[in-house]
This record gives structure tokens, sequence and C-alpha cells, in this order.
């Protein structure tokens, strides 16, 4: 791991913003930000391994943990809120027996609720691995979910 | 439309008079170029509405170097995409706008922040800034001048309060995104402590407007003290959801409201002034010229230029949970006063929601709005009962009408 991290870090070498560049290509790489990762980033970068916990814990889309292989995010901002959002979160626990920020116990998606795409023309909305669904109702939110390989 | 082209790939833009603002730039002198911004009249479009010429002049008159220039590309305020679609759509125009004020005020490097949910945009704009600098449009003497200039893309992590200048930048240095105490402002004391000039995307995207027709041309578009052209998101129960350009002052709420279709539904209420920072208002205001100005004589402001419209399905009490709920995750949590009352204001609000609310409860949540709005150290606590103040106002009954 150690060697892919170092490459990541040598890549951001000459950015004048490195941190969060660094912590993104970490995340990209192993799907969430492993403690030997930070050891090492801290090291390369002379900062102290608290330090660059301390910067990255604050961002909520970075990960500790591994989650499911599906990132799905549920927006509940205003305008999704008013266009139904709270319908869809409803089916997706029900259906999937889980609360949102859970993994299913597959391992396949992990829900959460997010306050803002930035797609309200198309309300409700949700990103799944980062493409945006619009115009979702609960049984099209459940249709793309199924058609999840 | 002189903000809305579409101008997604480069031959589109040149085709259309892209980059020759920046040509006729360079010919002028740095001065100059700010000079027309000022007379333009061109405020903000990132919400706060602070003259743009002014900002220039305050770090072009900074000795220290290096100087940087931050596009703020971080929009988070629900109900706002408007910065999403110009990127999508015409974004050529906003880097041109960056390299010409970059030019103005001596910074060599620029930094193009972007929030995490567009992360797909983000790719995007370094695809373009790396073509920029196959075309010699960025890099080293930018058209052949001795002007040099380079950007880079820093992709946020999911952070609304780093829409915040000062917390964008200690972001961007790799750290926790807090807001500065401000002053010292960004123009003396921005990125690494160095003079900063910070705008929104929309905002520099009006530079190559205000450079083609010159700032006295401009200053004519719209209205007096209020000029240019402005884009507006409109969302919620409206029959064609999205962003329209319109120059400020020339449409009223209920003109754009029409633009878009006209209402789903029967007319209850809308928000105005930037998503949750905003406020909530009555059909009294439909009739509101969409000008800086004429929010501020009414006691608003128009923020980032979002509209969302209420039809009858729609409970304010709901609303104001919603946005209580938002606060309270997106306070960063340094001072007090926010980090306490956004949890205070939504205890008291789910309490009420659940129909337990009385009269103290009331009370409480005025005391605690004022506290915040007195003592929080950035807009963000500063603005978090907005909406809640204003529908006090506006919808005075309904919301007390479940209060034992």
């Amino acid at each position: 791991m150690d060697g892919k991290v170092l490459e990541i870090i040598e890549k951001h070498r000459n950015d004048d913003s490195k941190l969060l560049a660094i912590l993104h290509d970490v995340q990209n790489e192993f799907g969430y930000i492993p403690e030997d990762a930070i050891k090492t980033i801290a090291k390369e970068l002379g900062m102290k391994k608290g330090e660059v916990y301390d910067a990255a814990s604050f961002y909520s889309f970075f990960k500790f943990e591994p989650e499911g292989k599906h990132e799905v995010m549920i927006c509940d901002c205003i305008v999704c809120h008013i266009k139904g959002s709270e319908r869809i979160i409803e089916r997706i626990e029900k259906e999937f027996g889980v609360k949102m920020g859970e993994t299913t116990k597959d391992g396949k998606f992990t829900f959460k609720v997010v306050e803002g795409l930035g797609h309200c023309e198309s309300s409700p909305v949700m990103m799944l691995d980062g493409k945006i669904y619009g115009d979702l109702t609960p049984e099209k939110a459940m249709e793309i979910l199924r058609g999840c390989e | 439309m002189l903000l809305l082209k579409d101008a997604r790939n480069v031959e589109d833009y040149l085709a259309q008079g892209g980059f020759k603002a920046l040509r006729k730039a360079l010919e002028f002198g740095q001065d100059e170029i700010i000079k027309e911004v000022e007379t333009s009249g061109l405020l903000g479009r990132g919400g706060a509405a602070f003259p743009t010429g002014l900002k220039m002049k305050f770090v072009r008159k900074e000795r220290k170097t290096p100087k940087y220039i931050v596009a703020n590309a971080d929009e988070g305020e629900p109900g706002t995409f408007k910065d999403r679609v110009l990127m999508e759509r015409n974004p050529y125009q906003i880097l041109e706008g960056m390299i010409i004020s970059a030019y103005a005020i001596g910074a060599k490097k620029g930094f193009f922040y972007i929030r995490y949910e567009y992360k797909e945009i983000a790719k995007d704009i370094e695809r373009k800034i790396e073509e920029l600098r196959r075309l010699g449009i960025l890099g080293p003497s930018i058209y052949g001048s001795k002007f040099s200039f380079d950007i880079e893309v820093v992709l946020g992590a999911g952070a609304y309060v780093c829409g915040e200048e000062t917390a964008l930048m200690e972001s961007i240095e790799g750290k926790r995104g807090f807001p500065r105490i401000k002053p010292p402002y960004p123009a003396q004391y921005g990125l690494w402590g160095k003079p900063t000039l910070i705008n929104n995307v929309e905002t520099l995207a009006n530079i190559p407007v205000v450079m083609s027709m010159g700032g006295a041309n401009y200053s004519r578009l719209g209205k007096e003290g209020c000029s240019g052209p402005k884009l507006f998101s409109v969302s919620g129960f409206v029959k064609n959801p999205g962003v329209y350009e319109a120059n400020l002052g020339e449409k009223t709420i209920g003109e754009m409201i029409e633009l878009t279709g006209g209402v789903e539904g029967e007319f209850k209420g809308l928000m105005i002034g930037g998503g949750a920072a905003g406020f909530i208002l009555n059909e009294e205001y439909l009739d509101m010229p969409l000008c800086f100005k004429d929010a501020k004589e009414r006691g608003l402001f128009l923020g980032t230029g979002d509209i969302i419209v209420f039809n009858e399905s729609v409970n304010i009490w709901d609303i104001l949970l919603n946005i209580a709920k938002f606060f309270e995750h997106e306070s960063c949590g340094q001072c007090f006063p926010c980090r306490y009352g956004t949890k205070r204001m939504r205890e008291i609000i789910e309490k009420i929601v659940r129909g337990e609310g009385r009269k103290e409860d009331i009370e409480k949540l005025n005391a605690t709005a004022r506290a915040m709005k007195i003592a929080s150290l950035c807009p963000l606590g500063a603005s978090a009962m907005l909406a809640y103040e204003s529908a006090m106002k506006n919808f005075r009954e309904e919301l007390m009408g479940v209060i034992q």
C-alpha cells in the first residue's frame, strides 16, 4: 500500500494545495482513507499524524472505514424535501432494512442523506457513484438501485 | 444572453468572440481595467453583493507578493445551482474573467475551488485548463505578453461552511475549513497570508462582459446602481425549474416565476436569499424587482439569486425543521453561539413539529436567534435564523396556530 500512497503524494508534490488532493486520490484508490496512509502522508508532508486526521475528519466526504460497493446519496435539501425526498428515504430504509448512514449487510450499498446536490431543477435527486438521477419517485429510485450490479 | 451562452468547447467559445476581452485587457494598464470594473457597478454574485472593482483595487494596492486569485465554486446553498449550470454551459468565460482579474491585480497563480458534489465538473475544468495551456492562453507569457498565470483546481470534500471565503482559504491550505476572524480581510491577508482576490464564478464570468462593452455601457444594463446580468436559480413548485438570466432590476419575482411557466398548484409562498440562509416570503413580495437594492430596502438580501416556490402542499414548520437540521449539521463547531444555537433551534422546532410547542418555546427560539445573530463568528451562524424570523413575520398565523 505504501508504494501507491507515495506515488500519489509524488503526483501532488508541486501543487500548492496538496492535502485535499492527496486525500481524494487515496480514497479513490482504496475506497477509504486507511490509517497507514495517514501515517505516510504525515511523514512525507512534514506534518503530525493528528494534524492530517484533524483536517481530514472535518470534511463529510472523507471516509476512514471501508464502505459499501456503491455509494448512494439522497438529497434532502429544502427543494428535494418539498418534492418528496422523505418518501424515497422511507422506501429505501424499508426495502433494504437499513437506516441512512448504514451499509447493507451484503456490502453492496452505503446510503447517505445529503443536504444539497445542486440539481434542484430535477428534484428530488440522488447521486449513485457520482452520477445524478433526478425527478425521482420511490418506485423509480428502487428500480435504479435494483439495476445495480 | 451574456452569461448563459452555450459554449461548452473552446472552438465554440472562440467563434462567439471568446478571449477577445482578454486580448483587449492585456493592452490596457492594470489600473485601467479596475477602473472599468468600478465604473460598471458590478456587484459580487456569490451572495454578499460587494463591489467587485473595489475589491480588486484593495488587492492591487497591496505591496506584499505573491498575490493570489481564487474562483469560488463551492456552491452549497439549497436551491442554488446557477454556478453549476454556468460551469457546464459557459466555462471558458469564467476562466477568461479569472485571467483578466489576475492580470489586473498582479497575481500569477489562481485556485479554482469546486465543491465535491460537482467533481465531474472539476475534472472537466481541469481538462479545459490544460487545453488553454496548450493554446498559450494560460501559462507563461499569455498571448505573447509579459503576463504569466496558471490555475490549480481544488476539489472540496463536503463542507458547506467552505463557501465562506476565509474558510475556503483554510481548506485550500489543507486545514479544517474554519472561518477566520475578519479583519484582516483576504485582500490583505488571504491564502498563506498573502493578498488574495476571491470571487464567485458568476462574478468572474461578468468580467469579460465588462471589458467587451466597457464599464459605462455595462452600468446601463438593468437598473441604476444595480447593474448587469444575473443568473437566477428557480426551483420548487414551478412548471419549468431551471436557471434563468435577467438584468438586475429588470424583472419582479412574480414575473420571473411566470417566465418559468408559472406555479405548479396553488401559490403559497417562496424563499429567496440563498437557500437555507434565506427568507420565507408571502405573496406581498411578488412585485419586488429582482435587484440587490430593492431587496435591501425591504430588509432582505437577494443572496445568490435563488427562488424556491412553495405551493399549498408545503408546511412552513416542516421547512423550518429542514433548515434547522441543515444548519446543525453544517455548523463547523468553532464558535459556541452557532454550535449550540443551531442544535437548540433544531430541538425546539422538532418539539413544535411533534405538536408539543408552547409559548415558552417561541420565546426560547427568539432568544436563541438573537444570540446567534449577535455573537456568531461568521455569516453561517448569523444567517441561520433568517428563515425563521421572516416566516414568523409572513406566516405568523400558520406558525402560531399549532402553539399551545
